[in-house]
């Protein structure tokens, strides 16, 4: 979504607003007698040279490599926990930590195998956590692990810039805060459907704190695939104690009123933010997406108020047209901001 | 996993294609058409949301129906009946999307499709009961038929992509229930099914088919091989809790998914030997240990993050993803081991990987090939 400079072919575009060429585009014009088999194997290989498979088969190779090892290593503990003796368990996990590091130094945090290196010492920061809650029975609560763990690779995790490392930690900071919220707080049955509430703040302050930290100069798709992920999370969320509101309408349950006005003013933020100030098509659809789900469950509650009404047949189809109204005009609109946002497709 | 791809618009492909004399003069105008067609096409995230409002809108229109009495939900005929009007009342309104103006478009479109989805519900449902032959192929056999009469009249690449889908996805559920008590040809049926997805996906892949009409096709055979790929992890479960038995071949169906990306390759880099015998021999003993061992749901995983590389789509490496992480821990997890072997299976293959990995940054082929 972010402009680049493309600097090969002598032709200086910049690509914000214009759609990438596929390979189907290509085929296309082969498939319509347009260029000759020639012209397309040209194409093709303008589009996606041959020598750039290989970077991308070594980064595949080091991806999965370290996952499987770093899983070997947890299946290696999960055997031989009740066996090991202590010492020997601080050893094997503090030296992971510490050749992480190493890795991590040597390789610079600006090449992929540091930044692997880095991650893999964050995870047996988890695993130390839990050795040492295991020997020294620190405590039963979950978030007596979570929490440490989650405030000790947060400065990795600021310096890696990886955004793998990044939704990672985002899942650990995730579950510190739930096990915090159920086992340390305890909230009362009013209170219950702010979990929902909490989860979908925490994940938007998470995506504030990334993009400033991280998103902002890495547009090139590394920080995308976690706005996204993380977007569809914080509005799924907020949705859940609105619709609950929406159609209890209950004052008492303070969770669900919290969680309802929690939701307009994370919609309509979403939908401000990615539309003009981070500028992101597949965000600022879920924003759309939301916010017409939202209006949908109002017209159903106000059509149906009470169960009985369900019985007049007219009631759905007028739902049905409502819902086509709402769905049209949020493709209208998207259609028209697309296009303003400039046409890459995807 | 998207880096590396050369990010060029359409029309500075067509300037360079004209550049190097592979764009002849009198070709200028049916590209510039081509040109149009491409900027034209609907995003995915729209299709997406375009599918779930109809069909969101779709339920509240069926309640209606059944609410008021206009279909009688007992009655096959009726259900048929009203079926094929709605899918009928879908074409004209579904025409009237190029005819409108564009704020008009979206709702016909929207209202088109809820006709259609709607209509061939009650198709199926109703003709179901009409047909003479085992209750289930009766749903295949509607839902081809209606997939193949409305494919090619309504322009709905959301219809295009799920009534296939439907389709293809409902044939090894009939293959199961009917041939229960005939496991040998039950599994010869269900084994040349597969075969055949794959050889449809190749011809779909090639020439004439590689055109935007096509597409949704595409990707529901893609789907419906996902979705045997992932049943294949499940098949206890299938048999225990719905009574389907899958009597696919793993190794069939692993050994040809690693000749298929085989080719995938061989076709991406023009030929093996413009890779170099060392590297392509390194990549077809990789395919080969994964056919053996075999291991269908971690081939196609790559198979999918391959095509999502090289077609620069980011759904498509998404799932790849997706696949790979679920199938590499079902793979270990379903070892029948002790933990400690598998852990040293698990280390050893890490550290396999990451030796290929330092072999190839060693010799430099890391950075360019």
């Amino acid at each position: 979504m972010v402009s680049r400079k493309q600097p090969s072919h002598g032709l200086s575009l910049r690509l914000s607003k214009e759609q990438k060429a596929s390979r189907a585009f290509a085929e296309h014009l082969f498939s319509d007698d347009i260029i000759s088999p020639e012209g397309r194997d040209f194409a093709l290989e303008t589009l996606m040279p041959a020598r750039q498979w290989a970077p991308w088969i070594a980064r595949l190779l080091l991806l999965l490599g370290s996952a499987l090892f770093l899983s070997g290593v947890v299946f290696f503990f999960a055997f031989n926990w009740a066996s090991m003796a202590p010492l020997w368990k601080f050893v094997i996990v503090e030296g992971g930590i510490v050749l992480g590091a190493a890795g991590a130094f040597y390789f610079s945090l600006k090449a992929l195998e540091g930044k692997i290196a880095a991650l893999v010492a964050g995870i047996l920061v988890g695993v130390f956590l839990a050795v040492f809650g295991q020997i020294y029975q620190t405590g039963a609560n979950a978030y007596s692990l979570f929490i440490p763990w989650m405030l000790l690779i947060l400065p990795w995790v600021i310096l890696a810039r990886f955004s793998a490392y990044w939704f990672v930690w985002f899942a650990i900071a995730q579950v510190a805060l739930l096990t915090y919220w159920s086992q340390g707080l305890i909230p009362g049955p009013d209170y219950t459907l702010l979990t929902f509430t909490l989860c979908a703040l925490s994940g938007t302050a998470f995506l504030v704190f990334h993009e400033m930290g991280f998103g902002r100069d890495k547009g090139d798709g590394e920080a995308e695939w976690v706005r996204i992920l993380v977007v569809f999370y914080v509005l799924g969320m907020i949705l859940c104690p609105f619709v609950y509101f929406t159609f209890d309408l209950s004052f008492g349950n303070v969770g669900a009123v919290i969680g309802a006005l929690a939701a307009l003013v994370l919609c309509a933020g979403a939908y401000y933010i990615f539309r003009w100030k981070l500028v992101d098509k597949i965000a600022f659809t879920a924003a759309v997406a939301a916010i017409a789900f939202a209006i949908g469950t109002v017209f159903t509650k106000v059509l149906f108020y009470d169960s009985g009404r369900a019985e007049y047949s007219g009631l759905w189809l007028l739902l049905a047209l409502l819902f086509l109204g709402i769905s049209g005009t949020a493709i209208i609109h998207l259609r028209s901001v697309y296009k303003l946002m400039g046409t890459d497709h995807d | 996993m998207t880096d590396g791809q050369k990010s060029i618009a359409p029309k500075a492909l067509l300037a360079l294609l004209a550049k190097r004399g592979f764009l002849p003069d009198e070709k200028r105008s049916a590209a510039e058409k081509a040109l149009r067609g491409e900027s034209e096409r609907v995003p995915v995230v729209l299709q997406v949301f375009s599918g779930l409002g109809a069909f969101l809108s779709a339920i509240p229109f069926v309640i209606f129906l059944g609410v008021s009495n206009l279909v009688n939900f007992s009655s096959e005929w009726n259900l048929f009946g009203w079926g094929i009007v709605f899918v009928a009342a879908a074409f004209p309104v579904g025409r009237a999307t190029s005819r409108a103006t564009n704020l008009k478009t979206a709702y016909f479109h929207q209202l088109a499709l809820i006709l259609m989805g709607t209509g061939k519900i009650l198709a199926i449902a109703g003709g179901t009961g009409l047909l003479p032959f085992h209750e289930v192929w009766n749903v295949v056999i509607m839902l081809v038929v209606l997939a193949g009469v409305t494919y090619h009249v309504f322009a709905s690449s959301v219809d295009r992509f799920l009534s296939p889908l439907f389709a293809l996805a409902f044939v090894p559920i009939a293959i199961s229930q009917d041939f229960e008590r005939v496991p040998e040809i039950q599994g010869l049926l269900m084994n040349g099914y597969f075969v055949l997805q794959v050889g449809i996906l190749a011809l779909l892949s090639r020439g004439p088919f590689r055109r935007s009409l096509y597409s949704p096709l595409y990707f529901a055979v893609l789907f419906s091989i996902a979705n045997v790929v992932l049943s294949l992890s499940a098949t206890s479960s299938l048999d225990e809790f719905f009574g389907l038995t899958l009597a696919y071949n793993t190794y069939l169906i692993s050994g040809l998914l690693a000749a298929g990306f085989a080719f995938l390759i061989y076709r991406a880099s023009g030929n093996f030997a413009k890779i170099g015998l060392v590297k392509a021999g390194l990549i077809l003993a990789a395919l080969a240990v994964l056919a053996i061992l075999p291991a269908p749901g971690v081939l196609f995983g790559l198979i999918l993050l391959f095509l999502g590389y090289r077609d620069y789509n980011k759904y498509v490496t998404l799932i790849g993803l997706g696949f790979l992480a679920y199938f590499i821990f079902r793979f270990y997890y379903d070892l029948d081991m002790t933990l400690l072997t598998k852990s040293m299976i698990l280390m050893g293959s890490g550290i396999l990987l990451m030796t290929g990995y330092l072999v190839m940054r060693m010799r430099r082929w890391h950075e360019h090939g």
